[in-house]
């Protein structure tokens, strides 16, 4: 596959964009998940509190349901089978925990990894779950009982130049077989569940930045990384070389690759300063959604994936680390600091004219 | 705490001896009756002070607060000192507490790099008619003997971030140290490729008679002394390349610092306090985590801790530390809000750092935060009080003064308090 590049295009500044809803928590909200059927949304993050919101609520509010002290790095919502109505919940004290979504209570808990969990997939259909934690593990866990299916270890525990690394994302395909990791390096690696083994590494190197001579920081990393609905391609984000350390100051990334051949199909970066924290594919596999924050701002960018310049820019307050989008509608949701913000997204899919107008109404 | 003010001085020094004092140079030696202040009982003999450039965060290194909303997502861990916690980041240094004093209770009032940075290097703020000496070249002044042909202060700082040169202020070029900035060796010390040895020392021989010439009938001769002492020291610096070089330490030690630049300067620095060097700083650049905060930390703490533990264990087995002071300080500190980017900004309000080693004692904490960090509810010092601290735990009298001009310039501020407390 020929890959498209389209490196620094001039794209226009974002243009400012209000939410539909802008629902506030405390502190920086690393999770979300949805729950298309009900139209229930789940976040948590820094303080510890798991929200549920109804979204079909005429004005949606995020109400506490349950808490913990650890951080909660990721959330899932099982929907089929007798787990339905189940939530697991990734907490950067390395537990995972199901908890009854509907009454708040801890059915379980399970010591998934030694150090932090970082990210937490529903694998397939929703048999299986996935995590990675600071121990640098990707583990496959049943959602019915918690048992460990596999355990895979090959990401670096050290950056190549001797600092600590981290896996920041997991996914897993949407045929259940494979699960793709990505760390600090900006290495992927996807491994088979069935057989146990690797199936497929690459490294995106752009998504690491390392400069021994005046920096001598080993920073940047995949941040979150999505199977396309197909299964054939992986999309990355992140950021691209940093320029500033301090502000964490580089280029919107985002990256397609072409997994089983090892190439990269795509290369999509935006002058905006800020880092992608995360991106949804589009149903049918055409479009990226991504969002995130730093120093230009929080910002929302809808690319073409065949590698065309964003064809929406959009700058909100804060700095998204979560997209989920409600199955089936349009609704798009940003969890981050301070809270949940939520677009409909048909509104910048109109042409420019219609928009205005519709923004004026 | 013992304090004696420039002015109490002067009150009791007859105008005939001050005007004595300015006809002296720019600067000079301590006045001889200055007044005495509390000093440590068992003064070090060197310092190296390490300088976390940017500010390093209080809150995922020594004072963490888990659990509070400002405390962030690291855990606190017991240490060998019982009841004494600190963050999860430093599982090494915890087993090493005993050996450390920490200070929890730093409130600096200036959150902008540069002029902490000048603060926290001083003592006082800066000001536009004096320059002040770094601290560290105050105390290469005080604790060198004159003797051997090594620096008297060797500035490692290779990171560019906030890099700044270890400035002598008026104590004038004489005590400016030796900077390694671009290169872990000091540059352009080399004999030259074309000059043999018995060349070179020919010339030597022939620069320092015309030396004795020059200096023979003159009067005032500080200046052509200093050049011909700075000739003979980097005379001596030539002899000592091999010093400077890491990778002649067995592999064992290479190993049990890491392969990190921090890792190699802390080693370099061991071999140049053995080696008699009076003050080594080592200075770690990209502190500053306005973003990603904990990724930053999580990364460059987990050097530290291995970096300063293997130097601890290192410096206490060569029977160095207990002939030497190692403080570790930044700027300031980072603020307890947890900014939009998962960052923490400037905050010098309520912050830390920690001493090692020598004339402070150890296995203690002292200071205390309120519970969310903010504030400083207990054992207040500012960056005066630090300073003279630092001076009184090596056994300086921080009231000791330098003649600058008409100014005599304690190397303390007068207003500052030594914490007691603090000394061994």
């Amino acid at each position: 596959m020929a890959e498209a590049t389209v490196m620094k295009p001039k794209t226009p500044e974002p243009k400012p964009t209000e939410p539909r809803w802008n629902l506030p928590a405390s502190g920086t909200l690393y999770a979300l998940a949805v729950d298309g059927a009900t139209g229930c949304a789940y976040v948590g993050g820094s303080a510890g509190t798991i929200y549920a919101c109804d979204l079909n609520a005429a004005t949606p509010t995020l109400r506490p349901r349950m808490h913990d002290d650890a951080y909660v790095a990721a959330l899932e919502v099982l929907r089929d089978g007798p787990q339905s109505g189940r939530l697991v919940a990734a907490r950067y004290d390395g537990s995972l925990v199901w908890y009854d979504r509907h009454d708040g209570k801890r059915l379980r808990i399970t010591t998934a990894h030694d150090g932090w969990i970082r990210d937490l997939c529903v694998v397939g259909d929703g048999r299986r779950l996935a995590t990675v934690g600071h121990d640098m593990r990707v583990k496959v866990w049943e959602a019915a009982d918690g048992k460990l299916v596999r355990s895979f270890v090959g990401h670096a525990l050290e950056t190549p130049q001797g600092y600590v690394s981290a896996i920041y994302a997991v996914a897993g395909s949407p045929d259940g077989r494979y699960v793709a990791s990505a760390d600090r390096v900006g290495e992927v690696r996807v491994w088979d569940i069935t057989s146990g083994k690797e199936a497929a590494r690459f490294r995106a190197a752009e998504f690491y930045t390392f400069d021994g001579e005046k920096r001598d920081r080993s920073i940047g990393g995949i941040r979150r990384l999505r199977f396309s609905p197909d299964g054939k391609r992986l999309a990355l984000a992140g950021i691209g070389q940093i320029t500033n350390v301090d502000g964490f100051v580089g280029p919107s990334r985002l990256e397609v690759w072409d997994w089983q051949t090892g190439k990269r199909a795509a290369s999509l970066q935006d002058s905006h300063q800020a880092v992608l924290n995360d991106v949804l594919w589009s149903s049918d596999g055409r479009k990226l959604t991504a969002a995130g924050g730093g120093d230009g701002g929080g910002v929302l960018l809808v690319w073409d994936a065949a590698g065309k310049q964003p064809e929406q820019k959009l700058k909100f307050k804060g700095h998204a680390q979560r997209l989920a989008r409600l199955d089936g509608g349009s609704l798009l949701l940003a969890a981050g600091f301070e809270g949940v913000q939520a677009w409909d997204e048909r509104a910048w899919s109109m042409p420019a004219s219609a928009n205005a107008t519709k923004m004026a109404s | 705490m013992a304090v004696i003010g420039r002015r109490t001085f002067l009150a009791g020094v007859p105008l005939g001896t001050t005007a004595a004092l300015l006809r002296c140079s720019r600067v000079a030696a301590a006045a001889p009756n200055a007044p005495s202040s509390v000093v440590a009982s068992s003064s070090p003999r060197q310092v190296l002070f390490i300088w976390l450039a940017g500010g390093a965060s209080q809150f995922e290194m020594w004072d963490p607060k888990p659990g509070r909303s400002t405390g962030g997502p690291f855990r606190a861990i017991d240490t060998n000192l019982p009841g004494v916690r600190i963050g999860e980041l430093m599982p090494k240094v915890s087993q090493r507490m005993d050996r450390l004093t920490v200070v929890r209770s730093l409130s600096t009032g200036i959150s902008e790099h540069g002029q902490a940075a000048d603060l926290l290097s001083t003592g006082r703020p800066k000001e536009p008619t004096v320059a002040y000496p770094e601290l560290g070249v105050t105390l290469a002044k005080e604790l060198s003997t004159g003797r051997g042909s090594l620096p008297d202060y060797v500035s490692i700082f290779r990171t560019s971030e906030g890099r700044r040169r270890a400035d002598p202020g008026f104590l004038g070029a004489a005590d400016m140290p030796v900077h390694l900035e671009r290169s872990s060796r000091p540059e352009n010390i080399e004999r030259p490729s074309d000059l043999d040895a018995a060349q070179f020392s020919a010339r030597a021989a022939l620069r320092e008679r015309f030396d004795r010439s020059f200096l023979a009938d003159r009067t005032g001769r500080t200046t052509a002394e200093q050049y011909a002492a700075a000739q003979g020291r980097v005379a001596g610096m030539m002899d000592s390349v091999p010093l400077f070089d890491v990778d002649r330490e067995p592999e064992r030690e290479q190993a049990r610092y890491g392969r990190s630049p921090f890792g190699r300067h802390c080693l370099l620095a061991r071999r140049l306090l053995e080696a008699g060097v009076p003050v080594v700083k080592v200075a770690r650049g990209f502190w500053d985590s306005h973003h990603d905060n904990f990724e930053s930390h999580r990364e460059l703490v987990t050097d530290y801790d291995r970096v300063f533990s293997a130097l601890l264990d290192d410096l206490q087995e060569r029977g160095l530390l207990e002939r030497t002071l190692v403080m570790v300080l930044s700027e300031f500190g980072r603020t307890p809000k947890i900014n939009k980017d998962v960052g923490r900004d400037h905050y010098a309000a309520a912050w830390s750092c920690a001493f090692a080693g020598a004339g402070m004692r150890r296995g203690m904490v002292y200071g205390k935060t309120d519970a969310d960090g903010a504030e400083v509810v207990e054992g207040k010092m500012n960056a005066g009080d630090l300073a003279a601290t630092i001076f009184s735990s090596v056994g300086i009298d921080p009231q000791k003064h330098y003649q600058y001009g008409v100014r005599p310039i304690p190397l303390a501020p007068e207003t500052a308090n030594v914490a007691t407390a603090l000394l061994s």
